[in-house]
């Protein structure tokens, strides 16, 4: 289990370097004055090369790609340096200190309300697969699955607004707050991007779900417990949900990116402040560089997401844990 | 290219002498009865899974030929060990259908594919021809008593906020969705399969690193890489095409990367380099052709992908500028007036699109289970 947790660890270490250099290269690619855009910044009116080179000096652009590269991740990892926001002129992570967890918070509730729908679902859909039931919990998924997440806000948006349910408009109030705690304080601000989020998710998981404990049922040792007399509940929760939890964890690992793109739309349309929401106004600011950070956070919120999931395949699945031969 | 001979599916002349050749021998094999069974059963546990190779214009014979000493065809053609069409047919007793014949008759038997192909085939003429016979003003902003007009015999769904005609903005922004998107599925598609079949040909160390490498790519969240990249380069129809497809191939490349690293190691491919064949021309001759399947299946997909990620950026104000627009700008715009109930600026424009990704994903599905058509033979 040792050896398997550290080869993991190597790997996210090595996507994290890898994002850093590769948003650290685009740095280079900026439209429209390539890495010497910042100093260009400082001369709006004036773009010449008088006004334009103390900047370029100061900021120590006209240093090698090598050692700006050492020094960007020295940066980086040693002193948990973001880089500095040229367009609001302060250190990104001012801006995004209090943003960041908003947008985990909210990523971690509608990921844990999707899987506590989408998992009983799942299973619930193989066990009685090819029911009425089963037909159309997957016809459901898969109009939920086929609307993109922005679709999907706008019509929940639309359903909760004016034709509310209930005598209350869910877009009258948005989801502000000092902090992400907000979100249990005050749940009926926060229940229209959870719940867009969370849908969304189920209709990305509920397939896998599905399959994945198909894949048990017809195992042979689930009909080998079913001919020795376990009883059906026996079946389902020792035999197959032990054995389907693994493929489980590692497509949620997989979904990470997802989910947190599904963040950034519901932020948008729904005016929740985190970093998805931030990262719409940089990109209408052609704040370069605190996308560029955004982009490096995003990355390591999935890597150490997937080492999550990876810790948590090698606790239920022991040949993982034993051999650590599992991918 | 070094001359190798290679088969390439049979003439129909050639066809019905073996046809003529295979009945005569049905006959004695029902005089041996039994005998000849076990005979076969060793035969067939030696072919490959020969898959047809696609250049034969007249027809592809679904097996290759594994001609025993007499020269005849041996059942072995026909039969394999999991015992398909040919064994509940009998052996060999009529010509089989053309390959191409049956991809599509299996097409067509999905009625979702063929509804959904029409629908798609609707959409695209509504947008390249549509303005034809619909003339709109789609240039010029408009005087405050034209914009935000409710739908109306000269407006049949009315105007946007900047008094554009909103059925003729659809077939506008559609000419960009659709060209973009397909565009860049096609970028995504071509360099996923070059990678990936670098990638899983030469297998071993080249592909550990290049596997590395897609791996770290896909745990990038995807949104907030593409919206970092278009806008460091200011969005632009060429530019979005080729970030949409720069940032989609990962996933592709994996497919396929997977595909070649079978096909590689099957028994024609080794025939072929014992055979003295050059790694090009394996790839050429085998990989390629064999993987075909996978690689416009999962372009298909490919192709609905980006048409949803241009609308997601233009949806978060990054698509097509101005004077140009697409489906997910006229979202954005619509969504300021979703409160105020002008359900015109945003319903239409939703359904259309969604019907769009609906409908490739459908034919995506469809052609997945079309390429089937070979596995069930097995």
């Amino acid at each position: 289990m040792f050896a398997y947790l550290v080869r993991r660890l190597l790997a996210a270490i090595f996507v994290v370097l890898f994002i850093i250099w590769f948003t650290f290269t685009l740095q280079y690619l900026q439209k429209p004055y390539g890495v010497n855009t910042p100093a260009y910044n400082f001369c709006p009116t004036k773009p010449v090369y008088t006004c334009v080179h103390p900047y370029i000096v100061k900021l120590g652009l006209s240093q090698g790609y090598f050692i700006r590269l050492y020094q960007y991740i020295e940066g980086l990892v040693v002193h948990l340096n973001l880089g500095y926001s040229y367009k609001l002129n302060q250190p990104v992570y001012s801006e995004l200190k209090l943003l960041i967890p908003r947008t985990f918070w909210l990523a971690a509730v509608s990921l844990t309300l999707a899987i506590i729908i989408a998992l009983p679902l799942g299973i619930y859909q193989a066990w009685k697969r090819n029911s009425a039931f089963d037909y159309t919990a997957t016809g459901v998924v898969f109009i939920l699955y086929s609307v993109p997440a922005f679709v999907l806000a706008l019509v929940l948006l639309d359903a909760f607004s004016f034709h509310s349910p209930i005598p209350y408009h869910f877009a009258a109030s948005p989801p502000y707050g000092v902090n992400a705690w907000a979100m249990f304080t005050n749940p009926l601000a926060f229940f229209l991007p959870i719940l867009t989020l969370a849908a969304a998710t189920v209709a990305g998981l509920s397939r896998f779900m599905r399959s994945s404990v198909l894949d048990v049922l017809v195992q042979d040792y689930v009909r080998t417990a079913k001919a020795k007399g376990c009883s059906s509940r026996r079946v389902l929760f020792r035999h197959t949900m032990r054995n389907a939890f693994g493929p489980i964890i590692t497509i949620i690992g997989l979904y990470l990116p997802v989910l947190l793109g599904g963040a950034l739309i519901v932020e948008d349309v729904f005016n929740y402040l985190g970093i998805g929401q931030a990262t719409v106004v940089a990109s209408n600011n052609d704040d370069s560089y605190m996308l560029l950070a955004i982009t490096i956070i995003g990355t390591v919120m999935v890597v150490i997401g997937n080492l999550a999931a990876d810790l948590g395949l090698a606790i239920v699945n022991p040949r993982v844990r034993i051999e650590g031969s599992a991918r | 290219m070094s001359k190798i001979p290679i088969f390439r599916g049979r003439t129909a002349a050639e066809q019905a002498s073996i046809d003529q050749a295979s009945k005569s021998y049905e006959i004695s094999e029902e005089q041996f009865g039994g005998q000849l069974e076990g005979d076969h059963e060793v035969q067939n546990s030696s072919i490959g899974t020969m898959l047809p190779t696609s250049e034969s214009g007249d027809g592809l014979v679904m097996q290759p030929p594994s001609m025993d000493s007499t020269g005849l065809v041996s059942r072995s053609d026909f039969v394999d060990i999991g015992g398909g069409l040919a064994d509940e047919q009998g052996f060999a007793s009529e010509k089989p259908i053309p390959l191409w014949r049956q991809m599509l008759g299996v097409y067509f038997e999905n009625k979702l594919a063929v509804v959904s192909t029409g629908v798609l085939i609707f959409i695209v003429l509504f947008c390249y021809l549509g303005p034809l016979i619909y003339h709109t003003n789609q240039t010029i902003y408009s005087t405050n008593i034209q914009i935000n007009q409710p739908p109306s015999a000269n407006h049949l769904l009315g105007t946007d906020s900047s008094g554009f005609d909103v059925l003729g903005r659809i077939m506008f922004g559609g000419e960009y969705s659709l060209a973009v998107g397909g565009l860049a599925g096609l970028v995504a598609i071509v360099l996923g399969t070059i990678y990936g079949m670098t990638s899983g040909f030469f297998g071993g160390f080249v592909d550990g690193i290049m596997m590395r490498i897609v791996d770290a790519l896909l745990s990038i969240p995807l949104l907030f890489l593409l919206i970092t990249i278009v806008t460091i380069f200011q969005p632009s129809a060429v530019v979005l095409i080729c970030v949409i497809g720069f940032t989609l191939w990962f996933g592709n490349a994996r497919i396929i990367r997977g595909d070649a690293l079978v096909i590689r190691d099957l028994e024609y491919s080794q025939a072929s380099t014992s055979m003295g064949a050059t790694k090009w021309h394996i790839i050429r001759q085998h990989v390629f052709p064999n993987s075909i399947s996978n690689i416009v299946t999962v372009g298909t997909f490919a192709i609905a992908d980006a048409i949803l990620f241009l609308a997601t950026l233009g949806f978060l104000g990054r698509g097509i500028p101005v004077p140009g627009t697409d489906w997910g700008t006229m979202m954005a715009l619509g969504q300021q007036f979703i409160l105020n109930k002008w359900w015109w600026e945003i319903w239409p424009v939703c359904i259309v699109f969604v019907v769009t990704v609906v409908c490739i994903n459908y034919i995506g599905d469809a052609l997945r289970d079309v390429f089937e058509v070979r596995l069930r033979q097995r």
